[in-house]
């Protein structure tokens, strides 16, 4: 049922936030008949500029001002009601390096329920990437664009008409209420009328999906920090547009490359080339429009020519991070300090002269160089929040997406990622948010955390 | 002078020019050839005559097309009778480094190819 208010004082299962990743992790939930369960969403069906605003930060550093709250909409779909469309399986690089502390198979094997729900072809899991002959430096990356999937009006009617998941909209979590390692309830505020009192509501489990900086925050205003660096590490995607060109000998690139609209195409530096190299991921975005005779290794043929842009990996670095701010919301809530720097120019050049390199001794192209002066711009893609991680020193969540120093708060989406490789978070959220589904489904089943 | 000391005399002098000869063959990986300063005939000619393009005019002001010839052949890069050793140009530019040129890069021998080609149709 979509409501504004919740129908039941207590539920099995709280979920707070209505993006993607809340609403994957309630639809996985809801195959097991026998949990009630509420996604709870700050904003209303669409978007509202007052409780938009609620979604403002303090904002130091290099982000643009109209970042937030563009990238962080306080409605029903929550970024999906904005987002672009492009999908692309996270980088095995950031599993075996071990940045994420479960084995790659562990994503993997949700890629293809994800597709479905993102309705993208099955190369997107079947074909990630693509090997080049002839070079092993180098892969083919195509990313595969959703329609794109706007969750709010996909699955309007199955919270319309399903009588166990309540969709409560207009209605902001404000804090988490603990006892010992147990949280017990949520405190709510009607996000339209800051005067009437908070209600709460009660759970057995708890899932966090409220995004990069909400995540934390929930975290910040709930005294559950502790020693755990909880909005620490935050992580963008540095997108440098038509920064060079490059010519690419159409006939090395794999033979399924065909123009079509649904597709992004991409060079990569292999996995293994960025661990040889002590660089990230990172990906060279090419189109197929314009053929032209240039020469190439002591040959003259006909030749993509093409301008490139440039997504890639930034390592997580805890200057960047989300905390408290000297301003509060119009429900009295302190707004959050977001200080984020990119740092990248130096990587970005290093990374472009590798792929280069590798692009010409393989003869599969020849790159221009990089213009000396060029912005970097933001993906909209807030990462690494509460990483994942081993232990409550360095991390945030287990590797099930638990709170550490809890025993039934969980967090979904792209806060969750300690590594968040050169391809559109999306995709993986949707996945991450399947394993988080099935994982509480078996979990509440056993009564495994009480 | 007999007979006998006459033909082991042109035997020795037959081994020595074979093995001589054989030397650059040994270093270029292409048999020895006579005139590599000289015009390139087919199938060189042909090929450089492709490659020309006026992009690489500045590339080549100042340097000779016999030295760039030169110094191609002595790298193995072309032969007046093989043409252009692809494998050759391939192999030297995984280890040679890169130059930036008119705002791309190259390497070396690459733009040395293809300034000798834009000397030649200049000529």
């Amino acid at each position: 049922m979509i409501i504004n208010q919740p129908r039941h004082s207590h539920y099995d299962i709280i979920i707070l936030g209505s993006g993607p990743a809340g609403i994957t992790t309630a639809l996985e939930l809801s195959k097991d008949p026998s949990l009630k369960i509420a996604v709870i969403e700050s904003g209303l069906l669409e978007p509202d500029p007052n409780i938009q605003s609620l979604a403002n930060v303090q904002l130091h550093g290099d982000l643009p001002d109209d970042y937030f709250p563009m990238h962080t909409q306080r409605c029903f779909g929550g970024s999906s009601t904005i987002w672009g469309g492009f999908c692309g399986v996270l980088e095995k690089r950031a599993f075996t390096a071990q940045a994420w502390p479960i084995p790659y198979k562990e994503l993997n094997r949700w890629y293809p329920a994800a597709a479905r729900i993102l309705e993208l072809p099955d190369d997107a899991y079947r074909q990630p990437t693509l090997a080049i002959e002839g070079t092993s430096e180098l892969v083919y990356k195509p990313f595969y664009l959703s329609p794109p999937v706007r969750f709010s009006k996909k699955y309007h009617s199955f919270f319309q008409h399903h009588p166990r998941v309540d969709l409560i909209l207009g209605t902001t979590g404000s804090r988490l209420i603990t006892r010992g390692r147990t949280v017990t309830a949520l405190e709510l505020r009607d996000s339209l009328a800051p005067r009437l009192s908070p209600t709460f509501v009660s759970a057995d489990t708890f899932v966090l999906a409220c995004g990069g900086v909400g995540n934390p925050r929930m975290l910040q205003l709930s005294d559950l920090v502790e020693q755990m660096p909880v909005g620490l590490g935050l992580m963008e995607h540095p997108h440098i547009y038509a920064v060079a060109d490059m010519y690419l000998d159409r006939d090395r690139l794999p033979m399924s490359i065909e123009e079509d609209p649904r597709v992004v195409y991409a060079l990569q530096l292999s996995d293994s080339y960025c661990d040889e190299n002590g660089v990230l991921s990172f990906s060279a975005d090419f189109n197929l429009q314009q053929m032209t005779p240039t020469v190439l290794l002591g040959k003259r043929r006909e030749m993509l020519h093409t301008p490139v842009s440039i997504r890639a990996e930034m390592a997580p670095d805890f200057r960047n991070s989300v905390r408290d701010s000297d301003q509060r919301n119009y429900l009295g809530a302190p707004m959050p300090r977001v200080d984020f720097h990119y740092r990248y120019h130096d990587l970005a050049r290093e990374s472009w002269h590798l792929l280069g390199e590798a692009l010409l001794r393989s003869g599969v192209g020849r790159p221009s160089i990089m213009q000396p002066e060029f912005r970097v711009h933001d993906g909209g893609h807030l990462m690494g929040t509460t990483r994942m991680g081993l232990s409550a020193a360095d991390s945030v969540v287990d590797s099930n997406c638990r709170v550490h120093t809890t025993d039934n708060l969980y967090v979904a989406g792209s806060s969750v990622f300690p590594a968040g490789g050169a391809s559109n978070p999306t995709y993986t959220i949707v996945a991450m948010a399947l394993r988080l589904g099935a994982h509480l489904a078996s979990t509440l089943k056993g009564n495994a955390h009480g | 002078m007999d007979r006998r000391t006459l033909l082991v005399g042109l035997s020795a002098a037959a081994v020595w020019l074979s093995i001589s000869g054989c030397t650059r063959f040994v270093r270029n990986g292409n048999p020895p050839e006579s005139g590599d300063k000289a015009a390139p005939t087919t199938p060189l000619r042909d090929q450089l005559a492709e490659l020309a393009d006026p992009l690489f005019r500045d590339y080549s002001a100042g340097r000779s097309a016999d030295a760039l010839h030169s110094e191609l052949a002595y790298k193995g890069v072309i032969s007046t009778h093989h043409g252009i050793n692809h494998k050759k140009l391939i192999n030297l530019a995984r280890h040679e480094p890169l130059i930036i040129y008119k705002g791309f890069y190259y390497t070396q021998t690459e733009l040395e190819l293809y300034a000798l080609a834009y000397l030649h149709a200049a000529r």
